[in-house]
């Protein structure tokens, strides 16, 4: 309830005059841009309008609808030529905006409507290059993320490619869970090829994964996001997955990254995701039969130091567990659920459509 | 204002790294220190709700919907929901009335579009309808609830906007050439819920959309492809809900996901794999648990503790009560933070989401006991997670809108959606 930073009277006034003096001049410039749209005005001086609100605030959809407007009159041949310079314009408009507000949606969906609208293949490179740069001031930004595989997907870039470039993401920062998620959807495209041949390619691919993510382990066993890869790669090559290995192989397989996983408990014995990757991986081989009793029991175990360790979770490794035949049964069944939103009066009292008890005026 | 959907200027540090974390870590173990006991206790029963505090912080931000807030000028109705959700949760005494009810009211009738329907972030005439404002609109109207607020939505133009935002592949558009993702969706069920406009059209193809967007980690992501998120996953799900079609999720790897996300040293969510901890979404994550529970339920698979055994209600509240609240009112998202009205709404409806849960019973209890004392568990009103509405006026506004025939759509207002755009 503390660590509120106070100001002083003289510093809250100055700081209230001066936003009101903002908020003033953007009043005016905003009113100035909407009569122009209410007007159709459809020129050079109605892009200037707006981009003098969206400056201020990037997030003002009406604007960029205007602009669109605007451009689609004074553009509104096929001679995409002639519209290369406005697109240049768009460009340095909105990556101006991006700079203000990284995440803005109608920022974002303008950029991608000009790449389209102008078919600004010359532009490309230029958007690889500006994602990469934004991704490094903040590499979970997920909206770069998706306008980046956006103009991969009609750039042509190579999956190869991409994969390269979450590779070096990864390399300067383990904990970038968005590049690992990247991966996961790049590699099946990488090795697409049908079959049982484009299965072995992946199936060898992702036995190299393993190899990184075994890096990112024992560099920071503590960092979540490669744990949670390493789930999705093991699920990949079980069998009847896409990657699928021969059973004994498999099995072989998961009993080494146990393996792996029990030594760096050894060194980090109080570490909550080496401990829950053990007990996955001992339920993995209960599930397809290949389990043993030691195995099962180590899996047990390990469910025991996981369920003290990370206390918070303790009732739900108690009661839902790691893939109990509980919880993998949820999937599969029917609810059938009032449409109306009557649900919660399935709770009882606790969600009682009576006027709520309030406490009194406490403090 | 960091939403998650909404102008994020200031959306949590930009950096991810486990020095980050620990930095979090330590700022509220910091705060948490101030209240304990000399054995060592947590000493929740001295910590107050700072309820006139934060009404009085709530009801001055009424008057910044005239001037100030820059960056919310096209998002206006994010504020009226934000203040009177939140008054609303605060109790009798503190929901709006009378004339700022009305006045509220009388805003909003004026962002709302003529003839081609739906919401505009500001009542400035020329600005287009967006799913976002509608939504806040449609949920402030019925959180004030009264007859003029009900009276005040036009249910004929808000049916041919939503008709006009539904896509071929069965999601919606945010608005008129606009992006696209799991928030129009679920904000265009709930408002078409709300006022019983939810037919089949709008149906078509939403749940089997929304099941593609379904990562491998068992959350969803804004759209096909990317990574799951906090804010996506709560409006997947009720999104589920409302169309009765939770079991097209594959519901263990969604509770995995979800009961990963709460943070073992302060109790708060995070919203994605390996962020920080932050106070909004203890709705976006904790208000998704009893829509969970609502599935689970049905099928009698519901652990023997309720949804209190899937993620901790007392640690979210000790994060709330003591991390999030600051003494002169308002919410953060996590210590060295300032309060604003998103973090105090999506705080407070968290806190209610956990206050409002049973005890779990002593014998599944676990090793972490029951702590929250009575006044934390009690301070707020029930919402209902669907819609993040009051209960007792989601109650009231289904009883309104069911009577309510269907309008007519008169074709002449049926623009064609733009070209789609790459994504």
């Amino acid at each position: 309830m503390h660590g509120v930073k106070r100001f002083t009277p003289e510093k809250r006034a100055a700081l209230r005059k001066e936003n009101e003096e903002r908020a003033a001049s953007y009043r005016s410039r905003s009113a100035a841009a909407m009569e122009r749209r209410a007007a159709k005005v459809y020129d050079a001086a109605s892009l200037e309008a707006v981009a003098k609100v969206v400056t201020e605030n990037p997030d003002f959809a009406t604007m960029w609808n205007f602009r669109r407007e605007v451009l689609g009159h004074m553009f509104p041949d096929a001679d995409v030529a002639a519209r290369k310079a406005a697109c240049l314009a768009e460009f340095a408009l909105t990556q101006e905006c991006l700079g203000i507000n990284p995440k803005s949606y109608p920022v974002w969906y303008h950029r991608e409507w000009v790449l389209l609208w102008g078919e600004c293949e010359w532009q490309w490179p230029v958007e690889l290059k500006l994602t990469a740069k934004l991704l490094a001031l903040d590499d979970r930004n997920f909206h770069c993320w998706t306008y980046r595989r956006n103009v991969v997907r009609v750039a042509g870039v190579t999956a190869e490619a991409e994969l390269a470039f979450t590779t070096t993401k990864i390399q300067a920062n383990f904990s970038n869970y968005s590049a690992w998620h990247y991966r996961s959807k790049l590699l099946p495209a990488v090795h697409a090829s049908a079959g049982a041949e484009g299965a072995a390619q992946l199936g060898a691919v992702l036995r190299n994964e393993l190899e990184l993510v075994r890096n990112a382990f024992f560099t920071a066993p503590e960092d979540s996001s490669a744990w949670f890869y390493h789930r999705w790669l093991i699920a990949q090559l079980a069998p009847g997955a896409a990657a699928a290995l021969p059973p004994a192989e498999f099995e072989a397989l998961v009993r080494a990254e146990l393996q792996m996983v029990d030594e760096l408990l050894e060194l980090e014995p109080e570490c909550k995701w080496p401990l829950a990757a053990a007990a996955f991986l001992g339920r993995t081989l209960d599930t397809h039969q290949m389990g043993s009793e030691e195995t099962t029991g180590a899996a047990a175990t390990r469910i025991g130091e996981l369920r003290r360790v990370d206390a918070l979770r303790a009732r739900y490794y108690d009661s839902a567990g790691e893939a109990t035949p509980t919880m993998a049964r949820i999937g599969a069944s029917t609810p059938t659920m009032a449409p109306t939103g009557k649900w919660y009066r399935q709770k009882g009292n606790f969600y009682s459509t009576e006027p709520t008890e309030l406490a009194s005026e406490l403090h | 204002m960091a939403t998650f959907w909404e102008s994020t200027y200031d959306d949590g540090l930009p950096t991810h790294s486990t020095n980050e974390q620990l930095k979090t870590e330590d700022a509220c173990r910091a705060v948490f220190e101030e209240w304990i006991n000399p054995d060592g206790s947590l000493s929740r029963e001295s910590v107050s709700f700072c309820r006139t505090e934060h009404a009085a912080y709530l009801k001055a931000g009424l008057g910044s919907l005239a001037a100030g807030y820059v960056s919310l000028d096209a998002s206006r109705p994010w504020l009226t929901y934000w203040i009177s959700h939140s008054l609303e949760l605060l109790g009798p005494s503190h929901a709006l009335r009378g004339d700022e009810a009305d006045n509220v009211v009388g805003f909003l009738r004026r962002c709302q579009v003529p003839g081609t329907g739906g919401f505009a972030g500001g009542a400035h005439p020329g600005q287009i309808a967006h799913l976002a404002p509608t939504y806040a609109a449609i949920n402030t109207l019925v959180t004030i609830g009264t007859p003029a607020a009900l009276a005040a939505i036009d249910r004929a133009s808000l049916r041919v906007f939503l008709r006009r935002m539904k896509r071929p592949d069965g999601s919606f558009s945010m608005h008129d050439d606009g992006e696209c993702d799991v928030r129009g969706v679920y904000t265009a069920l709930a408002v078409a819920s709300l006022t019983n406009l939810l037919d089949d059209e709008l149906r078509r193809g939403a749940a089997e959309w929304i099941a593609s967007c379904q990562t491998y980690e068992g959350g969803i992501g804004a759209t096909p492809g990317e990574e799951a998120h906090g804010g996506y996953t709560f409006c997947g799900l009720a999104s589920m809900v409302l169309l009765d079609r939770v079991e097209l999720l594959r519901v263990p790897p969604l509770t995995r996901w979800l009961v990963e996300r709460q943070m073992g040293v302060h109790g708060g969510f995070q919203g994605r794999t390996n962020k920080l901890v932050d106070g909004c979404y203890s709705f976006w994550q904790g208000g998704a648990f009893p829509l969970l529970e609502a599935a689970l339920t049905r099928t009698a698979e519901l652990p023997s503790g309720g949804i209190a055994s899937l993620f901790s209600t007392d640690g979210l509240l000790d994060y709330l009560f003591v991390c999030c609240q600051q003494s002169n009112g308002g919410l953060r998202d996590k210590p060295g933070r300032g309060r604003d009205y998103y973090h105090t709404c999506y705080c407070l409806s968290g806190l209610a989401v956990a206050a409002a849960e049973p005890e779990p019973d002593p014998a599944t209890a676990g090793t972490r006991p029951a702590t929250s004392p009575a006044h934390w568990k009690t301070a707020l009103g029930f919402v209902n997670p669907v819609y993040n509405v009051s209960a007792p006026k989601v109650e009231a506004a289904l009883e309104w809108s069911r009577e309510l025939p269907l309008p007519p759509l008169p074709s002449s207002l049926m623009r064609p959606q733009p070209a789609p755009t790459l994504a």
